[in-house]
């Protein structure tokens, strides 16, 4: 070989070689997705992946490890490398509630928040034939009967609605379903009287087929100003849902950096913007992985408040 | 009307009809996998329809479902390996046909009566649907516990030659289903700190562990003897290895049976496939006249089970297109991406969607027929599978066994349960012990305790309102009176 061919060898190297070492990310990056595939949480996940892989010019391979509301995937993230190469997406109370339930091993301090995505909006939805058409309506329908019928999802809207009945001095009887599906029967057949949901109770409304008496997320709905939140009506709860993406503790800043600003990029895509905002029906918002830890670790105080109250 | 046939035509386009051909293959594919199933076929599918046109997108995965439907059936008959729980009622005749030399024959069945049944459904499904989900709405915790108690007492008469063991197998698949987070109070139960067992045992790993690496193993020791010239299935192989269309119209009571129990399940939400297939075996080997044909490889057998399971797919469509609830894992993954795609499920659905809901009938009538050509074309050579040796065939498909759970069920845990249940299986089979009924109480226990803890719960202010259900005080009524019933009947139905 002549001797400026291999020079330019070498320079050619150098100049592929040099920066690679600097930048994250070199291969591509595994995403856990806490959740099972085919759903809104894991499509919204994968719809990020996708305008990621642009941004950063890296393959993001999406795995689905479903199960106890991102429980399974934070405790397979929390024990991969903190290299940056695998990183985890699950919802703000799998740290923020989840924990204080003393059914997982981890806290909000074993991982590394990358960011915040996209928010959920939760409501309380009653039958047509319901009784009443408001939360006041709900809480006198309760008092002359003596008990009310609840459908629950997940240990949250339950800790919720007990500490409602403390502070209210009602009976609530909890029924507890099997995912949203379970409740959504209930309430829609009319064999409880208020029921947990998502928000794909909205369209439901809309249609005429419920009726919704609160919003259970502090921002409320914004397209029904109608729907009062919790924190309106004067219980100073909420439940604060988002999707989180994380890593494990102690991850690398650089590859936090990146995957950050990354994201930042991708809740501007068109697509991602329709989703969350037609289909998905949640909220935009976008939360730096420091103020993500911050937002979990105030959610947390309040949380262990609510149980402080409900078990006293 | 013109609206609705419009929309039906616009759905004949060639787009929607290769989507739906890809999404049957694809199905159909997946769904023969040992270890992997229709609800993971589509969980693949959904990413690839993103950037479909709506009703291409629906069409494909529509496609999948019902391909998935039959694949499943392949790999139960073929290879014991039954992708999802319901399938394993569909081995109980099914591979016993396939390993007496005819698996072409139980193929055969198992594709027409899920086609027929799949399309009675559907029939229902386009014809009635607001008015039968405003109807299934009215069934909630305290008749669906009512219903659950008496079909399970319809399905004891499949315990076997040994009341005992029957009831202590249900009795064992129920325990082990009680693993998981209580549904009341969110307590962990025998999880022994494992966040992977929080929602309880992965069910396919179960029943591929208990069902099919026992036989596989069994085979395997078959297999060491092997000699090729001597083969049973290869000699019999040949020959009357097909269904004829007489011999299907013999079974056009058992198939329709099948579809009306499938059809009614699928309506209800929250009780789902497994309970349809083998309340519809049940009642075929009650009504049946030669009852103790049934489980060795009894044409009937295998026309019960995938009429029934087939049809519970078109009706789940029923509560989940006007109400949004999902009766099943495959439903709810497809509620997912009716809403990526724009399809809003609710009571004014067929309103405001008109064009795509109807074509979305369209597709799945489409699919119908595309399940039947694409599975009658294959028969033949997914009928082959059984002539490989058994030393060649068996490592491939415990291989891919493995490789499937890790894959569906959530990585080396899940293989890990599947290896355990597989030395559990090994024991049950030697001491002829229903695998069947351990199944059955592993899937319906759940569903029991929740309804049955859901309606003491909704009662316990005010008891009286049980009287509100007369429904329910029917079946629950009747209850020991059918036990009573099928403990005399035994003699004649059991084979022993």
């Amino acid at each position: 070989m002549k001797h400026s061919q291999t020079l330019a060898l070498v320079a050619a190297a150098m100049t592929f070689a040099a920066p690679a070492r600097a930048d994250f990310p070199q291969k591509p990056i595994n995403l856990v997705v806490g959740f099972r595939a085919g759903g809104g949480s894991d499509t919204a996940a994968r719809i990020l992946a996708a305008e990621m892989e642009s941004a950063l010019g890296q393959k993001i391979i999406v795995e689905n490890r479903g199960g106890a509301g991102a429980a399974v995937a934070t405790e397979y993230v929390r024990a991969q490398d903190p290299d940056g190469y695998s990183i985890g997406f699950a919802v703000a109370t799998t740290f923020s509630f989840t924990p204080l339930t003393g059914s997982v091993a981890y806290t909000a301090d074993d991982v590394t928040f990358i960011a915040t995505t996209h928010g959920y909006r939760t409501v309380m939805a009653a039958p047509l034939e319901a009784p009443f058409d408001d939360w006041a309506g709900m809480l006198e329908t309760a008092k002359e009967r003596g008990w009310i019928n609840y459908a629950s999802i997940i240990p949250l809207d339950r800790a919720i609605m007990q500490y409602v009945g403390k502070k209210e001095d009602i009976a609530v009887n909890i029924v507890p379903t099997r995912g949203g599906a379970g409740a959504r029967q209930a309430v829609l057949g009319g064999h409880v009287d208020l029921a947990f949901s998502g928000s794909n109770a909205l369209p439901m409304m809309e249609d005429g087929a419920l009726k919704i008496v609160a919003a259970l997320n502090p921002e409320g709905i914004e397209e029904h100003p109608a729907i009062p939140t919790l924190d309106a009506l004067g219980y100073g709860v909420s439940a604060v849902e988002a999707a989180v993406f994380f890593g494990p503790d102690d991850m690398d800043a650089e590859a936090v950096d990146k995957l950050e600003s990354a994201l930042a990029a991708a809740v501007q895509s068109d697509t991602f913007k329709d989703f969350v905002n037609n289909k998905f029906r949640g909220f935009e918002t976008f939360k730096t992985g420091v103020e993500t830890a911050k937002g979990i670790a105030s959610d947390a105080v309040a949380y262990r408040d609510l149980l402080e109250f409900i078990s006293e | 009307m013109d609206i609705i046939f419009a929309a039906m035509l616009d759905a004949l386009s060639l787009t929607t009809f290769l989507s739906v051909v890809i999404g049957v293959m694809i199905g159909i594919v997946i769904g023969a996998v040992p270890g992997l199933n229709a609800p993971m076929a589509i969980a693949v599918a959904i990413p690839l329809t993103f950037t479909m046109a709506p009703l291409a997108a629906i069409g494909m995965l529509v496609g999948v479902m019902k391909g998935g439907g039959f694949g499943g059936a392949i790999g139960a008959i073929l290879l014991n390996t039954p992708g999802e729980p319901h399938s394993a009622a569909t081995t109980l005749d099914g591979h016993p046909l396939a390993k007496g030399g005819k698996p072409r024959k139980a193929l055969q069945t198992a594709l027409y009566s899920s086609v027929a049944g799949d399309s009675c459904s559907d029939l229902v499904l386009i014809l009635l649907a607001p008015t039968l989900a405003v109807f299934a709405l009215r069934a909630g915790p305290v008749e669906l516990a009512a219903i659950l108690v008496i079909s399970l007492t319809l399905i004891a008469s499949l315990s076997g030659r040994s009341l005992t063991k029957g009831i202590f197998a249900a009795a064992l698949g129920a325990f082990l289903a009680t693993v998981g987070v209580d549904p009341e109070t969110a307590a962990p139960r025998f999880t022994f700190g494992q966040v992977d067992l929080f929602d309880g045992l992965p069910l396919a790993a179960v029943a591929i562990g208990v069902l099919a690496v026992p036989e596989i193993i069994l085979r395997l020791q078959e297999g060491l003897r092997y000699r090729p010239d001597s083969s049973r299935v290869v000699a019999n192989s040949e020959g009357d290895d097909r269904l004829t269309f007489g011999e299907f119209l013999n079974l056009r009571r058992t198939v329709l049976r099948g579809a009306g129990i499938g059809t009614a399940i699928g309506a209800l939400p929250g009780l789902g496939t497994t309970l349809a297939a083998f309340l519809s075996y049940a009642a075929t080997k009650r009504f049946s006249t030669a009852p103790e044909k049934l489980g060795t490889g009894a044409t009937e057998g295998i026309a019960a089970t995938e009429s029934a399971n087939s049809a519970v797919s078109g009706a789940n469509l029923i509560p989940l297109l006007t109400l949004g609830i999902p009766g099943n894992l495959t439903a709810a993954l497809l509620v997912g991406a009716f809403l990526i795609h724009g399809v809003t499920p609710g009571p004014l659905i067929f309103q405001r969607d008109t064009s795509l809901v109807y074509g979305l009938f369209a597709a799945m009538i489409m699919a119908n027929v595309m399940v039947l050509i694409i599975g009658s074309l294959g028969l033949r050579a997914f009928a082959l599978i059984v002539k490989v040796p058994p030393f060649i065939i068996y490592p491939i498909v415990l291989l891919l066994c493995v490789v499937g759970i890790y894959v569906s069920q959530g990585g080396f845990f899940a293989v890990g349960v599947m290896l355990t249940f597989a030395v559990l299986g090994f024991f049950m089979l030697k001491l002829e012990i229903s695998i069947v009924c351990f199944i059955i109480g592993l899937v319906l226990g759940p569903m029991i305790e929740l309804s049955i803890r859901q309606s003491v719960i909704l009662l316990s202010r005010n008891p009286a309102a049980i009287l509100d259900h007369p429904f329910a005080l029917f079946l629950f009524a009747a209850s020991p009176f059918v036990a009573w019933l099928l403990i005399r009947d035994r003699n004649r139905l059991s084979d022993g």
